[in-house]
């Protein structure tokens, strides 16, 4: 027996071990310290050989698919080598998972290898970094034009799961689930658009065909149809746009839906199914327990084509609309974007997606922000903090408003155009950390900012018309490259600070107006600050510059502010290279000093 | 191109959803070495093959699967997936380094091969062209 504290160190300790190893050991929950800390251990000795297992003792063998150094290039190589018994045991559970290293363009896929080693189970997935993020192409995807099966079968004790999936041909389909005769989910987590005008899911060949989907996303091309006996239920998805019908059953089959959304179909959203609890369609088709009728725009973020976004918009209908069917089956409560509605407590909602309502006071952390359109629409209001981190590609936040938080930070803002549109209003602290290229912050407005710091703007173009109102702080620490800050307009700053200006006309037209100190430390080459106006500071200092024509044209107006009306160039000299060129001097009261 | 070859005899390759050793179950164009995975060329022999003018109908053909009819009236037809094309690969290998090949864990040296082929992280050429391709 395992003492309480013992045993609790033990587990933490080998779970700390097996987090360290690749591929992973992945906890199994619902067991006690005990049972739990034996089953990592006899895990790890397996993947160590370090002793002889039966029958009956088991390991998750997580391996690679992908096309940067991962352990198979292809679907179909991991799928053929299930049966190899140099990489698995009996017993043993195989995870083949993609990375988005490129699209994967396989298709006749059949996850029914494993029969000959006596797999307990074979699953297609993502991996954790590399899943949709509850919005067609994201993720590790598959785009196939072909006129058969992307998947053709999906066997018993197999699942995909966490891909996205397109075949784009019109006579194409997706998924066949067949293969499955044992009840068990076949498929979750997945985003289908057949908007080729191919059918989505066909679940056709055999009566003894008895198969659940959970969680998936299924939008436009032909319907999902189930005929010739088999036996489906559909579990908290979503499915939209068909050119034919939604959820069809025909023959003697037998076809359940819960807590599923089907609507805005050429035909019926729900044809001849034998159940739909807590369903919705917008034609009345779902009619079981629960079920309520609504429409697209009363449900979704968008279902513009090319830019769906089958997220539950605020206010949907579908929102605590759905029953909870806690973990039965298998994987029903973990939602499109991976939130577990059974372990939040949440009130279930209809669709595939769960709502989620933030409040003041948490904590909001979007850690991969990876692709385009990522965050539109988003909306948060008074948050504590806000970070975004990464935020790789092209219009990640547009338009993301963010309302009087505590902190922002952007750390890592690397393509064109990421933040096109962002407002963020009354923040204490704004950080830009890295912004790399052109055009990122065009249209950014930060309105009385505390702090506001861009640590490194590194190109051409980057803060135009960038404007800033009263912050009490602004540097600029990193700004090298032509034109990076054209139109900069910084208003009533107490401290502005350009610190590394390196290059070319990187400040032309920077108007600073009623600043007490303003520091220009080094400015080195040709054009830095031309046309540069400064109005009634009270401190000014250029340090190093270096190079000719830094200062055309610099203003400086004595205000109020100026004890006695003096200024002072102390230690210096000035030149006039061209015959033309003049220096004037003009007072209004007082004198001029030598 | 690269052929993938099913290099183990614990299939039948007669019955559904089955290869045989030797089968020819995948196809990918040159380009394609750069993206081998680790375990592809030790669970597979992968050997290359010089291009056919018409390479992508042979990327087709020889990896379609066939189907059958469904077991009733009106049922869709069933992929058998069994391979129509294969290549005797172990006539042009020694038995040393057929161990090597079926080994799921090691894979044949870089160098040169007892048949004059060459071997480069894993992957076989300038030893089968496509006239040893059989059809079954």
């Amino acid at each position: 027996m395992f003492s309480t504290d013992t045993g609790q160190r033990a587990l933490e300790l080998l779970e700390r071990i097996t987090g360290a190893f690749k591929p992973s050991i992945p906890p199994s929950a619902k067991q006690d310290t005990a049972a739990r800390t034996l089953d990592i251990a006899e895990r790890l000795a397996k993947r160590l050989k370090i002793i002889p297992f039966g029958i009956g003792e088991m390991a998750t063998v997580t391996t690679s698919i992908g096309t940067a150094s991962r352990d198979y290039s292809t679907i179909a190589s991991w799928e053929a080598d299930l049966d190899n018994s140099g990489v698995y045991s009996s017993g043993d559970d195989a995870v083949g998972e993609c990375y988005a290293d490129s699209t994967f363009s396989e298709h006749s896929i059949a996850i029914n290898g494993g029969g000959t080693v006596g797999l307990n189970s074979a699953v297609l997935s993502a991996a954790a970094s590399e899943r949709h993020d509850g919005t067609f192409n994201t993720g590790a995807q598959i785009v196939v034009s072909h006129s058969g099966y992307i998947f053709d079968s999906i066997a018993s004790r197999s699942r995909v799961e966490w891909l996205c999936i397109e075949n784009t041909q019109a006579n194409g389909r997706c998924v066949d689930l067949d293969g499955t005769t044992d009840g068990s989910v076949s498929l979750a987590n997945c985003i289908i658009s057949p908007r080729g005008g191919s059918q989505a899911v066909v679940i056709a060949n055999s009566a003894s065909t008895d198969v659940k989907v959970v969680n998936t996303i299924i939008f436009r091309g032909l319907d999902i149809r189930i005929i010739n006996g088999a036996d489906a239920e559909f579990y908290n998805c979503t499915i939209f746009g068909s050119t034919s019908y939604g959820l069809r059953r025909a023959g003697s089959s037998t076809v359940r839906a819960y807590n599923t959304i089907s609507v805005s179909n050429s035909s019926e959203d729900y044809s001849n199914t034998t159940d739909e609890q807590y369903c919705i369609s917008d034609d009345g088709t779902a009619a079981g327990t629960g079920s309520i009728t609504s429409t697209s725009a009363n449900l979704f973020v968008s279902t513009a084509s090319g830019t769906e976004d089958f997220h539950l918009k605020t206010g949907a209908d579908a929102i605590g609309a759905g029953f909870d069917y806690g973990t039965t089956p298998a994987g029903v409560e973990i939602d499109i974007d991976g939130r577990d509605r059974d372990a939040e407590g949440d009130t279930w909602d209809i669709g595939a997606d769960q709502f989620v309502t933030v409040s003041g006071g948490q904590t909001i952390n979007l850690a991969i922000v990876s692709e385009s359109n990522t965050a539109n629409g988003l909306a948060i209001i008074k948050p504590v903090r806000i970070e975004v981190s990464p935020v790789a590609e092209s219009e990640t936040v547009s338009p993301l408003q963010v309302i009087a938080p505590k902190t922002v930070a952007i750390t890592a803002v690397t393509e064109s155009e990421t933040l096109a549109g962002l407002s963020i209003t009354n923040p204490r602290t704004y950080t830009l950390g890295q912004a790399f290229e052109s055009e990122q912050a065009n249209g950014l407005d930060i309105i009385t900012a505390n702090v506001v710091l861009l640590g490194q703007v590194s190109e051409s173009g980057i803060v135009h018309n960038l404007e800033i109102g009263n912050p009490r702080t602004y540097e600029v620490g990193q700004v090298s490259e032509a034109e990076s800050v054209g139109s900069l307009v910084i208003n009533s700053a107490q401290t502005v600070t350009l610190q590394r200006v390196t290059e070319t006309e990187s400040v032309n037209a920077l108007l600073i107006g009623g600043d007490q100190t303003i520091a220009l430390s080094p400015v080195s080459e040709a054009n830095t600050a031309n046309a540069l106006v400064i109005g009634q500071d009270k401190t000014i200092t250029l340090t190093q510059v270096s190079e000719s024509e830094s200062l055309g044209l610099l203003t400086i107006t004595v205000g109020s502010i100026v004890p006695a009306g003096f200024i002072y160039i102390s230690d210096a000299s000035i030149s006039v290279p061209e015959a033309s060129a003049s220096i004037a001097v003009s007072k209004a009261t007082g004198t001029i000093q030598a | 191109m690269l052929l993938w070859i099913w290099t183990r005899n614990d299939e039948s390759g007669l019955l559904d959803d089955e290869f045989r050793d030797g089968d020819i179950f995948q196809v990918k164009p040159d380009s394609f070495e750069q993206f081998l995975g680790n375990q592809d060329v030790r669970s597979y022999l992968i050997v290359k093959v010089p291009d056919p003018p018409n390479f992508a109908k042979f990327e087709e053909q020889l990896v379609e699967p066939e189907y059958g009819p469904g077991a009733t009236s009106g049922d869709e037809n069933v992929v058998r997936r069994q391979r129509k094309y294969r290549l005797d690969w172990r006539s042009k290998f020694i038995a040393s380094e057929q161990a090597l090949i079926e080994s799921t864990s090691d894979t044949l040296p870089d160098g040169t091969t007892s048949g004059s082929g060459t071997v480069a992280n894993g992957v076989v050429s300038e030893l089968f062209t496509i006239a040893d391709l059989i059809r079954k």
